[in-house]
């Protein structure tokens, strides 16, 4: 076996780290841009180098899965959040907690942009302890659980898709159908919240002009 | 002779094929050959189409409009008019706007063409003439689809412009929810094939095409389709008489160039979609297949062009609600029922 062969044999490994590396610096990228666009937009390439490791481990139906979920339908509900509300709100609180952002904000009185300075330390110190808490624990469950090392199944023959599909309907059917009535909850639950918003929002109105309400309700479903 | 020379390419790639298996780096470098050459001939097979359809168009709406379309460049009737077209984008200034959120502005393009790419690699045009049959077909083009959405709302977030902005908006709320029924509508074919495979579900169409079968679900299929398209009635996201022209407004030159070609090239992907979904694809007799399937295609796409020319638009309220409350509920029933089909044959 030449040096080549040695070389092509490598390159899953190679692309394992190449997508590994841009999941990890992408991910760190939402916490680190200032636009909060391009956070949701680095969130899309995270989720895009996850289904690119699922293929490189045989596992295709859950590719497709990531990015018709991940991408097609959650990336696309925050940028439609962001788009839809106010950027200057959305960038406020982003801007204090900054060391520069706080200096915009001096006229009110230098000692207490200093308490502030000091406020906002102390959270990122209180959430760095969480975070380094969060992952000791993890990484200790990890470790004690002992997983098993199982080869990619894809050898076996069968598509990934009848592998999956007999499992869901026997083995995990009760789990795979309590999720799907959470979800259904969730939506719910979802729709009743917005509804009452707008209910009493339009009450509101009411009080105000009992003309201006319906006028209102047409411009707002053709906006 | 055609058929000749189709032995004897087959057995000189047959031979390269096997030579190349002896050792793990010929066979990457195989791979990675093969895999150019497929891109160059789709790419190929996209700009072609792609010039054809747009002369069809225009001549198409003309006809409609009871005038003559292009005429001019080219005779008979104004051929050449798109390749002048093309040659005149490509020569036109590459503007940004000052105000445009620059990486987004750039990126959008090469995404949306990306993804109208990625739609051709599960489209059988013949037996053996599909880039890569993948087991996940199906799933792999709404995945793909995904993109679609994405690009839109870089290119109107990116653009800065409120007509831009507004056309993504409407765009991208649309794709999403039209996406719902189109998935449950294909599901009906998925059950009645019993595959996710493209290729698969043309071969288990030989003595039957799956709209004889599932009517409901090809109208579903094809309403959603006009939405996955962005053509009238659905054309919300580009409204020539409201947003100007939506989501590209603020691209020129070769940058609206990539939209264009997308555009067009997502048209002949997903005709040629619906035909292996619901017109058996590349079957047909005595004509060879890939003769049969850009007949079924073409013919699919005059179809598409005639409602385009012929409706008005919705608007964006008629177009959610006929969405969730028509389609949806349609596309949920035709499952069912095919569902209760399959389990009882």
């Amino acid at each position: 076996m030449s040096i080549l062969d040695r070389l092509v044999l490598f390159l899953p490994t190679l692309g394992f780290f190449v997508l590994g590396t841009v999941i990890l610096v992408s991910a760190w990228m939402v916490g680190q841009v200032r636009r909060i666009t391009h956070a949701a937009f680095f969130m899309v390439l995270a989720f895009t180098g996850v289904a690119g490791v699922f293929v490189l481990l045989g596992a295709d139906f859950l590719a497709g899965s990531q990015v018709l979920v991940y991408v097609g339908a959650i990336a696309v509900m925050f940028l439609f959040a962001i788009m839809v509300s106010d950027l200057k709100e959305l960038s406020g609180p982003a801007a204090g907690s900054g060391p520069g952002g706080s200096g915009s904000r001096a006229p009110e009185g230098d000692g207490e942009a200093a308490a502030a300075r000091t406020a906002a330390r102390a959270w990122v110190l209180l959430a760095g302890l969480v975070a380094v808490a969060f992952a000791g624990i993890v990484l200790a469950a990890v470790a004690k659980a002992g997983l098993p090392e199982v080869s990619v199944p894809a050898a076996s023959g069968e598509p990934t898709t009848v592998l999956i599909g007999r499992e869901l309907f026997t083995k995990f059917l009760v789990p795979f159908e309590v999720a799907s009535v959470v979800l259904l909850a969730a939506l719910v639950g979802a729709i009743v919240l917005a509804a009452r918003e707008d209910k009493d929002r339009g009450l509101g109105e009411e009080a105000d002009s009992g003309a201006g309400a319906a006028g209102r309700r047409n411009g707002g479903v053709t906006a | 002779m055609p058929a000749d020379l189709g032995a004897f390419l087959q057995g000189v790639f047959d031979q390269v094929h096997l030579w190349a298996s002896q050792s793990p780096f010929w066979s990457a470098l195989f791979t990675l050959g093969w895999g150019i050459v497929k891109v160059v001939l789709v790419l190929g097979f996209i700009i072609v189409n792609v010039l054809v359809l747009v002369w069809l168009e225009r001549k198409f709406s003309g006809r409609v409009q009871s005038r003559l379309g292009p005429m001019r460049v080219g005779r008979p009737h104004g051929w050449a008019q798109t390749i002048a077209d093309m040659i005149k984008l490509l020569g036109k200034e590459d503007i940004v706007p000052r105000a445009a959120d620059k990486a987004l502005f750039v990126i959008a393009p090469v995404v949306i063409f990306t993804a109208t790419m990625l739609v051709y690699v599960v489209v059988p045009m013949g037996p053996r003439a599909i880039v890569s049959d993948l087991n996940i077909g199906v799933l792999y083009l709404a995945a793909a689809a995904s993109f679609t959405v994405i690009s839109v709302l870089m290119a109107g977030w990116g653009s800065s412009s409120k007509w831009s902005l507004l056309g993504a908006l409407r765009g991208a709320a649309m794709l999403v929810s039209y996406e719902v029924p189109m998935v449950l509508a294909v599901m009906g074919v998925v059950l009645l094939s019993g595959t996710l495979s493209t290729n698969a579900i043309v071969k288990s169409q030989s003595g039957l095409w799956y709209i004889l079968v599932q009517p409901i679900g090809f109208l579903v299929f094809l309403a959603a389709l006009f939405a996955e398209l962005n053509r009238v009635p659905f054309d919300l996201a580009e409204a020539e008489s409201e947003l100007v022209s939506g989501f590209n407004i603020e691209y020129s030159g070769l940058r609206f160039a990539f939209f264009f070609l997308a555009e067009y090239a997502n048209l002949l992907a997903l005709s040629a979609i619906a035909v292996t979904l619901y017109f058996g694809g590349w079957q047909g007799p005595f004509l060879p297949p890939f003769v049969w399937f850009m007949l079924k295609t073409y013919g699919f796409i005059i179809l598409v062009m005639w409602i385009r020319w012929t409706l008005p638009r919705v608007r964006v309220d008629q177009l959610l609600e006929f969405g969730w409350k028509v389609l949806l509920p349609a596309a949920l029933v035709n499952l069912a029922v095919t569902g209760v089909y399959v389990l009882l044959t």
